[in-house]
């Protein structure tokens, strides 16, 4: 009986390890994400995106085909569009599905077109999908959508 | 005996080569799938193309029932988190406004693996309000989970 709950916690254990493995992962990951997308870096995405036919970047009412359309068309020229670019990630949930992973997020972001001036401050979701390949999450998919930051009213 | 082997080893190589030849002389004649439209006949894929027209023709049930229980959405800068906090909020006055407009599916595509699918889709929405047009992309990305052996939509994000 004894033995039975000793390996029934070991295993219980091990998941836990396991679970909070793919969660430090991911997060790490979508961190590196912040910081390319901050940066006008592409390689984050080239590291941690799966470059396949048919991928599918979707942000507000756009779209990227492809990791090289993301990284070439998106990411990399707000390096030069925008003076400055702060996206931060809050609120993160991971769901798990095997060897598929969804996690979704809280995102503001604020940042100032260079050519016109422009202050912008958005607030919105973003949702990541991942599937796990030869032991480490890649993303597959993205969706953003974001709306222009209006501090919640108090209710009195 | 050697003449009979040889005979063997030819009759196989003719038998391979005209299987071969006339199978890819058939793929020639299959349509070629349209990238824009793919993946579209699994399961998982009917649960959204079901969804999309319940939504459009005000089946308040038969949307419910492709939805999860634990669904999250997230709409126009809104996260709903469960079937009924959207059947019960925001759901009819989607459907109004999918009534009141001109929706055309422009690309979807569904990829299925293992227990979870992916579908991704573009419309453009066309609306006329006081004799003007306008015209807008929507896209529309939806994890759907095969849950007790049933494909239920698990989170949407529409944007």
């Amino acid at each position: 009986m004894s033995n039975k709950i000793i390996t029934l916690t070991l295993i219980f254990i091990s998941t836990l390890l396991f679970a909070n493995e793919d969660d430090q992962q991911i997060k790490s990951i979508i961190n590196e994400i912040k910081y390319g997308w901050e940066n006008g870096d592409g390689a984050p995405f080239r590291k941690n995106f799966l470059d396949f036919e048919g991928a599918r970047y979707i942000e507000s009412g756009g779209q990227n085909e492809g990791l090289s359309d993301l990284v070439e068309h998106h990411v990399e020229p707000e390096k030069d569009a925008l003076k400055f670019l702060s996206l931060d990630f809050s609120k993160i949930e991971i769901h798990y599905e095997n060897d598929f992973a969804w996690a979704v997020a809280n995102t503001r972001v604020k940042g100032e077109v260079r050519k016109t001036g422009k202050v912008f401050d958005k607030s919105g979701f973003q949702t990541f999908l991942f599937r796990k390949i030869e032991g480490d999450w890649k993303v597959v998919h993205t969706h953003s959508s974001s709306r222009d930051f209006k501090p919640k009213k108090h209710e009195h | 005996m050697k003449t009979n082997i040889f005979r063997t080893l030819l009759s196989m190589s003719l038998i391979i080569i005209i299987t071969t030849i006339s199978l890819s002389h058939g793929n020639k004649h299959e349509k070629p799938e349209n990238p824009l439209f793919a993946g579209l006949d699994s399961k998982a894929a009917k649960v959204v193309t079901q969804f999309r027209k319940a939504l459009m023709t005000g089946d308040v049930k038969l949307a419910n029932s492709l939805l999860s229980k634990d669904v999250l959405i997230y709409e126009s800068g809104n996260a709903e988190r469960s079937s009924l906090e959207y059947v019960s909020g925001h759901m009819l006055a989607d459907m109004k406004y999918l009534s009141s407009i001109q929706s055309e599916q422009i690309e979807h595509q569904v990829k299925v693996s293992g227990d979870v699918a992916i579908s991704t889709s573009q419309s453009k929405i066309t609306k006329k309000d006081a004799g003007k047009t306008s015209e807008r992309i929507s896209m529309e990305t939806i994890v759907i989970t095969k849950i007790d052996g049933k494909w239920l939509i698990t989170h949407i994000h529409w944007s």
